[in-house]
């Protein structure tokens, strides 16, 4: 049984791609915190006459960031490195499902390829000589199944 | 401003986070809602109250903002139509789903700004996001497309034939204002011509779904910026209405309307009826004369006239009635303000200038009253003469409501050791006087010379420093004559402007949705165990929504001196021999049943 495989798939074409290798490293999902005080400590003091006390924090908590995913990897095949060209200058949003399951409606934001040298690539006559590393980052718009669906987060 | 308890006590114990992520319930975060009103302005058509036509017409006094004129046509003509039904035809929806607040999403900042200066004229700039994702579906699949420019009024969609000639010309189908464009809010509200000048908007802001209104007014200019995208709308209160919408047309180049006093022409009747026939009883008065009973009558007309509905006069009073008599110059028996003692300027925000110089009193326009209508005007002295009352302990600085003498609920007490970020104050003794003298040519002496009067301030604050003032009352004040009473009234209440400018500063803390000026602020003096009472002369808030949201209000304050204000009182009553609060309340009249 083949390994799954990440897809793209575009519900506005049903267009679909299963990557020819998955990522190797993944950041994410994540939501950073967003509390924050409001004023500095030293700024937070109070003159009048020449004294000076300080008073206590007032904490204020912003909205949620978007949910992000940031992928990187290695690509051998040239179809995946015109594929990921493609996704990425949709200009709509897109499904994401990764080879755990984890489905989400996302966008890409970001992604970098790094062109490195390589001696003998067997995995694609056509780019015998290079491949590439890339960095892909996806901002979740909608959460549509697996883990994060099940605990009730929202996007 | 009053709040309410829950905003009160989520800004009071400082709740401003999510206690749990995702549930609304317990979500204090600062969050606002911003609401756009197409409409149309609408200034008093009523004919001029006068002295034949006493009473102004009430079915013509709907209010300052009328949404059915929102889509053009005559008045009235909307209401006839089905919904979804228009003159031409054209498709466009006109149906009374599209009148109303339409609310706008994605903002990212909020700044108020207000103070006693500008005119009364508050501000505000709201930024949001330019762009919308856009739900749509295929196969069942539902997606997303970002639609940069979605709230731009001229916004237009894939979908609509937007097209120009070589010659670039336009060959749509209709004016690009006129588009029955492809934005929609998610509740169906189009977007198409919304954010744009002279468009009602109001603010609300709060801590999680507790909101309160915090400014209503017109849009001044939309702003809208690329990369990214966004809109800044600036926008102004409804006094706006005084000064650019204000340009009166019956102002120009004379004066048709002159003010007169209504006590005196009473009088006056009194006489020509005593001396007349029976047949000849009615007292003759110009059609361009209009009695009002106080100067503040004045303003309420000139507030009407700029298209105000709800606008609150504090009559003036004895120190306002003697001061109209005394604005009709020598010839007392012709009691019509004159031109060069009443210049109505070409705003209708001159008359109140000139009127809030000479009572010392304060404009500007709340958002608090009657939310369906828009902003109240407020004409009023200011709250500086309330009496100090201190019934909290140490350490709690409270803020009092609009009112004077009386004493009413507090609307907040914080204690500041954990509310306040920041309390600046700075004592200067440049604008004080040890000594202040003035005269006036009806202030004489037993023996026929001039003379003056005089204040002092309190011996310790000057540290012996000699800084005097003269004035001229009569020089001043168009040559008016005073009383001696009004004038030692004058000279301690220009004495109390003079130690407001004593200590100045500025306080900021958490986002306070309640902030308006004229309200007061008490603050202990740690060091000192002094209670200080500050009177708010203008305030700022900014609100960041957002991931990196923040929320905060800034007052500008003047101090007010316990021991100076209670002496001024004291002294006016003492001279008047009355309780002076019942002078500043309106009066009622009572009639005698039999």
């Amino acid at each position: 049984m083949a390994f799954p495989r990440n897809n793209f798939f575009d519900p506005a074409t049903l267009d679909s791609y299963d990557w020819v290798i998955n990522h190797t490293d993944a950041e994410g999902p994540s939501r950073p915190s967003t509390l924050d005080f409001e004023g500095k400590k030293e700024q937070r003091s109070r003159f009048i006459q020449g004294s000076e006390s300080t008073i206590g924090f007032v904490g204020v908590e912003g909205d949620g960031e978007p949910l992000r995913l940031v992928l990187t990897g290695r690509v051998l095949h040239r179809s995946q490195y015109v594929e990921f060209w493609k996704w990425r200058e949709k200009k709509n949003s897109f499904y994401f499902t990764d080879f755990d399951g984890q489905e989400y409606e996302v966008t890409m934001v970001g992604l970098e390829f790094t062109p490195l040298r390589a001696s003998y690539n067997p995995a694609d006559p056509s780019m015998r000589t290079h491949t590439f590393e890339y960095s892909m980052e996806l901002v979740v718009l909608n959460i549509r199944a697996g883990d994060l669906f099940d605990a009730g987060v929202e996007a | 401003m009053p709040m309410s308890n829950t905003m009160r006590s989520r800004w009071r114990y400082h709740q401003h986070i999510a206690q749990a992520q995702g549930v609304s319930s317990s979500d204090y975060r600062p969050s606002a809602r911003v609401f756009i009103t197409r409409g149309h302005m609408r200034h008093f058509d009523t004919p001029l109250p006068t002295a034949t036509r006493k009473k102004s017409s009430g079915r013509n006094r709907r209010g300052l903002w009328d949404e059915k004129y929102a889509w053009g046509g005559r008045p009235g003509e909307f209401l006839k139509r089905k919904p979804g039904q228009n003159k031409d035809g054209d498709g466009v929806l006109r149906s009374a789903e599209n009148l109303g607040p339409t609310e706008i999403d994605h903002i990212s900042n909020i700044s108020i700004t207000n103070s006693l200066g500008q005119n009364g004229i508050g501000t505000a700039s709201v930024t949001l996001a330019n762009a919308e994702w856009e739900e749509l579906e295929n196969s069942g699949f539902f997606y997303h497309v970002l639609r940069e420019g979605f709230f731009g009024p001229t916004y237009f969609g894939d979908d609509i034939a937007f097209l120009f000639d070589e010659k670039d010309n336009f060959i749509g189908e209709d004016s690009p204002l006129e588009l029955a464009n492809s934005s929609f809010t998610s509740d169906g509200k189009r977007l198409s011509g919304l954010i744009l000048p002279n468009r009602k908007i109001e603010i609300f802001q709060g801590y999680g779904d507790e909101l309160q209104r915090t400014f209503v007014g017109l849009i001044d200019t939309v702003d809208i910026q690329t990369n990214p995208s966004q809109i800044v709308i600036n926008a102004s209160d409804f006094a706006k209405t005084t000064t650019i919408f204000g340009a009166n047309p019956r102002y120009v180049d004379r004066y048709p309307v002159s003010f007169g006093d209504k006590a005196h022409w009473r009088e006056r009747a009194e006489r020509k009826k005593a001396k007349r026939s029976e047949f000849s009883q009615k007292l003759h008065i110009p059609n361009t004369i209009t009695l009002v009973k106080d100067l503040t009558n004045i303003v309420g007309y000139l507030l009407g006239w700029s298209g105000f509905w709800d606008f609150k006069t504090i009559r003036a009073g004895r120190i306002g009635e003697s001061l109209a008599k005394d604005l009709t110059g020598p010839r007392k028996h012709n009691a019509v303000f004159k031109g060069e003692n009443f210049d109505k300027g070409t705003y209708f925000i001159d008359g109140i200038n000139q009127l809030k110089e000479m009572l010392g009193y304060t404009f500007y326009v709340t958002p608090e009253w009657n939310p369906d209508r828009g902003g109240s005007a407020r004409f009023q002295d200011p709250d500086v003469y309330a009496p100090i009352y201190s019934p909290y302990s140490v350490g709690m600085p409270y803020f009092t409501p609009h009112n004077i003498w009386t004493r009413q609920q507090d609307v907040e007490q914080v204690t500041e050791k954990d509310i306040l970020i920041n309390a600046n104050l700075t004592y200067d003794l440049t604008d004080v006087r040890k000594n202040m003298y003035m005269t006036n040519s009806g202030l004489k002496n037993r023996k026929g010379r001039p003379r003056s009067l005089g204040w002092s301030s309190p011996h310790s604050l000057m540290s012996g420093v000699e800084q005097l003032l003269f004035l001229n009352i009569g020089e001043e004040y168009g040559k008016i004559q005073l009383e001696e009473d009004e004038l030692r009234i004058l000279v301690r209440m220009i004495g109390l402007v003079s130690m407001m400018q004593f200590a100045q500063g500025s306080i900021t803390m958490p986002g306070y949705p309640g902030a308006m000026i004229n309200d007061q602020i008490d603050l202990l003096d740690t060091v000192l165990g002094e209670w200080r009472r500050f009177f708010i002369s203008g305030f700022s808030s900014n609100m960041e929504l957002g991931a990196n949201s923040s929320y905060s209000t800034t007052l500008n304050v003047n101090q007010i001196d316990n021991y100076v204000i209670t002496r001024i009182k004291n002294q006016i009553e003492e001279i008047t021999g009355k309780n002076f609060a019942a002078n500043m309340r309106p009066k009622i009249k009572k009639t005698s049943q039999q």
